[in-house]
């Protein structure tokens, strides 16, 4: 669907890829609405879409979906009175975001579109004598702008507290003292499973269109696990009443931060 | 990472198992295939012959009797995990095989399969060491009967010759007035053990007449920690006591180190799980006696 891209870094996909669909999609409506008004015999001007379907304006009992006009333009261009259209359904738009800062000599630039953004809050259980921790309820409120696809919005950020989670509590490349990595593969690589996730988790949206963009989106991508580091790390704090300045923060680590020994 | 090339039998008897592997040296039983097939993969293993078991559905079985629990080499975790029984004394067992790994694994792998293997941080070693489970093994020259503190002979290490097969495993019944546990502290809920901690009690109001606690985990073998049993034995239950034992027990340990656990936390971790496992153990015994 979309020829050439950067990828799906930085929240962008919606963002980027989004726009570039939104903008197509406007060119081929345009195409589309040619097709219908030779069809129905009507003025381009005078065609309504709405629903996705073309029809007359006051008439939509005589509406064309938009399978009707794609059997049109790729199987019966023939029978289309006054003929000639361009034939199939396709479009390419490639969507330059208005506010991005290229590389400058110093290497420098900026490829941010907008900022979405996000608040966590975390309810942890610390066990003072193993240094475990265990989330009891987490909660998410974030501003993606416009939600295009909820339920995507919603597991992006379950996906991204998942990850943060990992990254606060399990996640770490091992090395030995002549570099050799410890852990290098999911045996002991750690990383949560659904049950480290907490139980209770709640996730709330409220959507502030971005004037920036044109279906009003600002990316989801970060919004999930970005804020969950600092979440749980200031959580574990608050819990010990201690200060934590090393991720991820292992039950050892919890432990020896309690007991106020030196953490490495 | 594949396997390197194996050729695989079905069995259709003890005896054929044991002919492979006095046939093909270096073969392997394949059981429940939860410690094999991943050691395969990484080709830490290489056998010649994988001898498939799963077919003797004759060796799963949990029977109860007078004189004890004896259960069938090819039982599944599940299976041990979902067992009902009023003897407290077992309940180790139970809590054993319902914290091991994760549901997949508690529905393949076999109590055999898993004493065979011998990893030190298997759940099931602590909470047999309690019980003074026995364990009979199948060889050519036929069956014998060997306790599974002499059997697990060090890390990934057993008693057992490389033609014997594990076919029962058998716990006495417990004394009366008993009461067990099984608490592990792992990494993520369903991780090998970083430390896991058997314990059984038997008392008589809250006098203890015995007491004793197996510890597995980032060790280099399961073991009894005979001497905080000792510090329990002929005392009166209660905190003060069963935190000076907990003490105790952490010296019976060799922790290994490992990325995830340094032997410091390891030996702290085995003196603060075994309080725990204690206190249930003893939290067991006063709800038995409530309840008869």
């Amino acid at each position: 669907m979309c020829p050439q891209g950067l990828g799906t870094w930085g929240s962008r996909a919606m963002v980027i890829t989004g726009s570039a669909i939104a903008k197509a999609s406007e060119i081929l409506i345009d195409k589309m609405r040619k097709i219908a008004a030779k069809v129905l015999e009507v003025s381009e001007k005078d065609i309504v879409f709405e629903g996705g379907k073309f029809y007359p304006k006051g008439v939509p009992s005589s509406a064309l979906t938009i399978a009707d006009i794609a059997t049109y333009a790729y199987v019966a261009t023939g029978v289309i009175p006054g003929g000639d259209i361009e034939k199939g359904l396709q479009a390419i738009y490639t969507y330059e975001p208005p506010n991005t800062v290229r590389f400058d000599e110093d290497g420098k630039g900026n490829f941010a579109v907008n900022y979405s953004n996000a608040t966590h809050a975390a309810v942890v259980k610390v066990d003072t004598e193993t240094g475990r921790v265990e989330i009891l309820k987490y909660v998410v409120v974030d501003d993606c702008g416009v939600a295009v696809n909820p339920l995507i919005v919603d597991g992006q950020i379950n996906g991204g507290v998942c990850q943060g989670i990992g990254a606060a509590l399990f996640e770490e490349v091992l090395y030995d003292e002549n570099g050799q990595p410890l852990n290098p593969s999911f045996m002991d690589y750690i990383v949560p499973t659904i049950a480290e996730m907490p139980t209770d988790f709640v996730v709330e949206h409220i959507e502030t269109p971005s004037p920036t963009t044109p279906l009003g989106v600002k990316g989801v991508g970060e919004s999930g696990n970005v804020a969950s580091l600092p979440a749980v790390a200031n959580a574990v704090m608050n819990a010990i009443g201690k200060e934590c300045r090393i991720l991820p923060l292992t039950p050892k680590r919890v432990l020896w931060i309690i007991e106020g020994k030196e953490v490495v | 990472m594949r396997p390197a090339p194996f050729n695989y039998v079905a069995v259709h008897s003890i005896e054929e198992a044991v002919r492979y592997l006095s046939l093909y040296p270096g073969s392997k039983i394949l059981a429940g295939g939860q410690s094999l097939i991943p050691l395969m993969k990484l080709r830490l293993v290489r056998p010649e012959y994988v001898i498939d078991v799963n077919g003797l559905i004759t060796l799963s079985y949990i029977r109860a009797s007078p004189t004890g629990l004896s259960i069938g080499a090819l039982t599944r975790h599940a299976q041990v995990a979902s067992y009902k029984t009023a003897e407290r004394g077992l309940q180790c067992l139970i809590d054993s095989a319902s914290v091991l790994a994760d549901p997949q694994v508690r529905n393949r792998g076999t109590i055999g399969g898993s004493i065979a293997h011998a990893d030190p941080a298997a759940d099931y070693l602590p909470s047999l060491l309690v019980l003074n489970a026995e364990v009979d093994a199948v060889g050519p020259r036929g069956s014998r009967t060997i306790k599974i503190g002499e059997l697990i002979k060090g890390p990934f290490e057993t008693g057992l010759s490389g033609n014997e097969v594990i076919t029962e495993v058998r716990c006495p019944k417990p004394p009366d007035g008993s009461s067990s546990a099984y608490l592990k502290l792992s990494k993520r809920l369903q991780d090998f053990a970083i430390v896991g901690v058997a314990a059984l009690i038997v008392a008589d109001k809250d006098k203890c007449l015995e007491a004793r606690i197996g510890i597995g985990g980032a060790v280099t073998k399961p073991v009894r920690a005979y001497g905080a049993e000792a510090l329990l034995a002929d005392t009166r239950l209660g905190q003060s006591q069963i935190e000076k034992a907990a003490e105790k027990a952490s010296e019976a340990i060799s922790p290994v180190s490992n990325p995830h656990a340094s032997a410091e936390y390891t030996t702290k971790m085995a003196k603060v799980m075994t309080k725990r496992v204690l206190m249930k153990a003893y939290e067991g015994l006063r709800k038995g006696s409530g309840a008869s």
